[in-house]
């Protein structure tokens, strides 16, 4: 979603096959989206194979990881600083 | 007079809470933080929040959402101002990166949580308001949850 008041006033169709069609559908309702915004997502991101919920998770997992360090080797700041400087470069590649 | 309920209170961009220090202005202390989505680096927070606006083609960044839930006099201890906080940040969790944190008022010793939300959807990209409805939707949520009667102020 771009901007809610932002006009959408252009139109593109594009040729599908049945099977695409359904398979299209079925995974914009997965990502509760209509058909043509799921489309408009693709095309926008076709470059990155990483989605900011896919990030998210991985932001949780290293969270729960960075505690686990600071909880049981406290000394060992390091290894926790090096796992916020990854997460960091990762999100870097979302745009 | 005993305060037997939650309220919920939205707060503009000056509700800052510090990380670091134990005691913040105000007289409060900070009991426990979380975050989802999040990283608990505060320089870091605001890179990953903005990423996920871009992603979804806000330019313009858009300030976080910043609600306070006080819980009165239901709560007397760390321990439950803490897990109480943790669902009340769930509720957001499914869909926005929040940032909460816990805190005890010194002087009345009242408990009461800053959630700090990503108005943009991690999920989606849709746009959370602060709308009557969709507060008392969150007041709902936490009144059913606690068994409690919550009040948005």
């Amino acid at each position: 979603m771009r901007n809610e008041f932002e006009k959408k006033d252009k139109v593109a169709s594009v040729r599908l096959t049945e099977e695409e069609h359904i398979e299209f559908t079925e995974a914009a309702q997965k990502e509760r989206l209509t058909l043509g915004g799921y489309l408009r997502e693709c095309a926008r991101h076709r470059n990155t194979s990483l989605e900011p919920c896919l990030l998210v998770h991985i932001q949780n997992v290293m969270n729960a990881a960075i505690e686990l360090i600071r909880k049981y080797e406290p000394q060992n700041t390091k290894t926790a600083e090096k796992l916020e400087k990854e997460m960091k470069e990762l999100w870097n590649k979302l745009n | 007079m005993e305060q037997t309920e939650l309220t919920v209170t939205i707060c503009g961009k000056d509700g800052y809470i510090s990380r670091d220090d134990k005691i913040v202005p105000g007289f409060d202390r900070t009991v426990s933080y979380g975050c989802y989505g999040l990283s608990e680096s505060p320089d870091n927070t605001v890179q990953q929040v903005t990423c996920v606006q871009r992603y979804f083609g806000i330019e313009e960044p858009l300030e976080m959402i910043h609600l306070i839930v006080d819980y009165g006099d239901s709560v007397k201890d760390d321990e439950t101002a803490s897990a109480y906080s943790g669902l009340c940040a769930e509720y957001f969790s499914r869909n926005y990166q929040i940032y909460h944190c816990t805190h005890q008022d010194m002087q009345s010793l009242r408990y009461h949580a800053h959630l700090l939300i990503n108005p943009i959807s991690y999920f989606d990209g849709k746009i959370f308001n602060t709308s009557s409805q969709n507060m008392n939707r969150f007041c709902e949520y936490l009144s059913g949850l606690f068994r409690i009667s919550v009040r948005l102020l």
